[in-house]
């Protein structure tokens, strides 16, 4: 498990650095995909099924294909960083902006004191997460489904008015 | 190894035999076919006819919607597994709770469907 994990690890960090090096979008996107997946395996050794399987369903399914559609409807952004090298220029201040965010996070997450885990663990964590979900956290559930349909409307409302503005001027 | 790790260890097999599979036929052309590369064989094929123009055209951002909807109904199938799982401990109750659940996310749906937002145009 110990091998996988660091495996696993040189894999993800690889994926990003690919990810914010390149100068093709859609090749950043991939790269950006391959990194999910990482963080999923990675939680997978972890032991944290549950959230490996969010972590696949939402960012390697969902946010993903959102990525690769904000690429697709934007003008050009394939050719945006076409001309020349196929890595970014500016990468220094990139650099140094890494470094501080994986300093302040660093500092952050030592002074963090981890509880210890529950013991015995128990069996079938999702069948627990949903039972606690139903139960005593059943306001929050629902409050969640009020969120989404107003993600959902939000949203289409944003691009019905778009589009009609689109239509006005044509 | 505990079975935690061996149900990983068979799926991390399965894997490998899917990326084996899939890469071979592709490895064994690649190293088996002629090479003879000419301008009219590495044009793209497109149903036969001689494609015209930049495959990197701008899409409407209209369908940015599709991939938003998709993202939304994919966060609800996260909110209702771990509940499906647990639905025999939980009873009746629970499950009108994850129909109301449902429900409301549908309401959005059929407003949207309602709005004409969803036609592809």
């Amino acid at each position: 498990m110990r091998t996988a994990f660091i495996l696993i690890t040189f894999w993800t960090l690889a994926s990003g650095l690919l990810a914010i090096s390149r100068r093709n979008m859609i090749h950043c996107a991939l790269a950006l995909i391959s990194f999910f997946a990482g963080i999923a395996a990675l939680l997978f050794t972890l032991s944290a099924d549950f959230l490996g399987a969010v972590q696949l369903l939402i960012y390697v399914g969902a946010i993903s294909v959102l990525i690769l559609f904000a690429l697709l409807v934007t003008h050009d952004a394939s050719r945006l960083g076409d001309r020349g090298a196929p890595f970014s220029r500016g990468k220094w201040s990139g650099w140094m902006l890494s470094a501080l965010v994986f300093v302040v996070l660093g500092f952050g997450l030592h002074r963090v004191a981890v509880p210890p885990p529950p013991d015995p663990a128990p069996a079938l964590p999702v069948a627990e997460i949903g039972r606690l979900l139903v139960t005593r956290h059943a306001v929050p559930f629902l409050a969640m489904a009020l969120l989404l349909t107003a993600a959902l409307v939000g949203s289409a409302l944003v691009a019905i008015e778009e589009s009609s503005e689109h239509a006005r001027k044509e | 190894m505990s079975t935690y790790e061996h149900g990983y260890l068979i799926v991390g097999c399965l894997m490998l035999v899917a990326l084996v599979v899939a890469s071979t036929p592709l490895l064994l052309a690649a190293c088996l076919r002629p090479r003879k590369p000419s301008a009219i064989k590495q044009a793209t094929y497109e149903c036969g006819i001689e494609s015209k123009g930049d495959s990197w055209i701008q899409f409407k951002a209209q369908y940015y919607l599709y991939a938003l909807a998709f993202v939304i109904f994919d966060l609800e199938t996260i909110f209702l597994i771990p509940c499906a799982v647990a639905l025999n401990q939980v009873g009746f109750f629970a499950f009108l709770e994850m129909t109301v659940f449902v429900g409301v996310l549908l309401l959005g749906l059929v407003w949207e469907w309602s709005k004409g937002v969803l036609e592809w145009r």
